[in-house]
C-alpha cells in the first residue's frame, strides 16, 4: 500500500517540534512558566549531552518530550491509586518505566525510516531480539527507562528539598552532565 | 484542549506509528511497538484524570 503522503525527516522534525510546543504549552498552562522552562531547558541540555549521534533537532527534542509524557501519564495513573498517591519513589520508578513505553513506538518509527535516535542500544538482553518489540531492542527500552528515571528523579529531588526557584533551576541545569553519567551507569548495570 | 495534551500527544504517537507501519513501510509487525503505549493510554483514560488536577507531574 502506498502512503498518500511520504513522510520525510523534515516532517518528523516538524512533528516533534509541534509536539514539544504543545507539551510545553500544557506545562505552562497547567503548572507554571518556571516548570516549563526548567523541564524543557534541562531536558534539552540533557539530550544534547546524552546523544551519541550528531545533535540534530530530532535527537535533542525527543528526550524531554518522552520524559514529559511519561511523567504526565504517571501522574494520571498513580494519583488515582490511594495506596501510592504522593509516593515520590513510585512516581520516579513509574516515570522511568513509562519513558521506555513511550519511547518504544517513536524508536520503531525512527528505526524503520532510518531517522536518528539519540543513542543506539543493540545489546541482546534476556535473549529477546528486536522482532518481539516491533524493531527496537529491549536494550533500547531499558536505556530510555534509566534516562527517564534519572531525569525525573533529579527533578523531584530538587523540587522537594526546599530550595528556592533560582537555585532549583541552576542546580537542575548544572547537574545535567552528572545525570547523563548516572543514566549511562544505570544502563550498563543490566 | 490543552488540558488533554498528554492523551492527545500519545494518540499522535500511535497514529504516526500506524501511518509508518501500514502506509509508509508496509510492515504491520511494527505495530507491536505501540501495544504497551496503547495499553498505558487506555489505563490513563480509564483512570479518568486526564485533564484534571494540578501540580508537577
Amino acid at each position: 500500500m502506498n502512503a498518500p503522503i511520504d513522510l520525510g525527516l523534515h516532517d518528523y522534525q516538524f512533528y516533534l517540534t509541534g509536539c514539544t510546543v504543545f507539551a510545553a504549552a500544557h506545562a505552562y498552562r497547567k503548572l507554571s512558566p518556571f516548570f516549563c522552562v526548567s523541564w524543557f531547558g534541562a531536558g534539552w541540555i540533557f539530550a544534547y549531552l546524552w546523544t551519541e549521534a550528531r545533535p540534530a533537532p530530532e535527537v535533542v527534542l525527543l528526550p524531554p518530550l518522552v520524559f514529559y509524557l511519561a511523567a504526565a501519564l504517571t501522574k494520571g495513573l498513580v494519583e488515582t491509586r490511594g495506596i501510592v498517591r504522593g509516593n515520590h519513589l513510585v512516581h520516579v520508578l513509574m516515570t522511568g518505566v513509562l519513558s521506555g513505553v513511550v519511547a518504544l513506538p517513536l524508536l520503531a518509527v525512527a528505526d524503520a525510516m532510518g531517522w536518528g535516535v539519540p543513542r543506539p542500544a543493540s545489546r541482546l538482553l534476556f535473549g529477546l531480539s528486536g522482532r518481539w518489540l516491533g524493531g527496537p531492542t529491549l536494550d533500547a527500552v531499558w536505556l530510555w527507562m534509566t534516562a527517564g528515571a534519572v531525569f525525573y528523579g533529579a527533578y523531584k529531588l530538587l523540587d522537594h528539598v526546599g530550595l528556592n526557584r533560582t537555585w532549583q533551576l541552576l542546580l537542575m541545569l548544572g547537574s545535567t552532565p552528572f545525570l547523563v553519567m548516572t543514566a549511562e551507569w544505570m544502563h550498563g548495570w543490566l | 484542549m490543552i488540558a488533554r495534551a498528554p492523551a492527545l500527544l500519545m494518540f499522535s504517537v500511535l497514529a504516526l506509528l500506524a501511518w509508518v507501519a501500514l502506509l509508509q513501510r508496509g510492515e504491520p509487525a511494527l505495530l507491536v511497538a505501540g501495544v504497551p503505549a496503547a495499553v498505558v493510554l487506555g489505563l490513563y483514560l480509564l483512570a479518568g484524570r486526564s485533564g484534571r488536577g494540578r501540580g508537577a507531574p
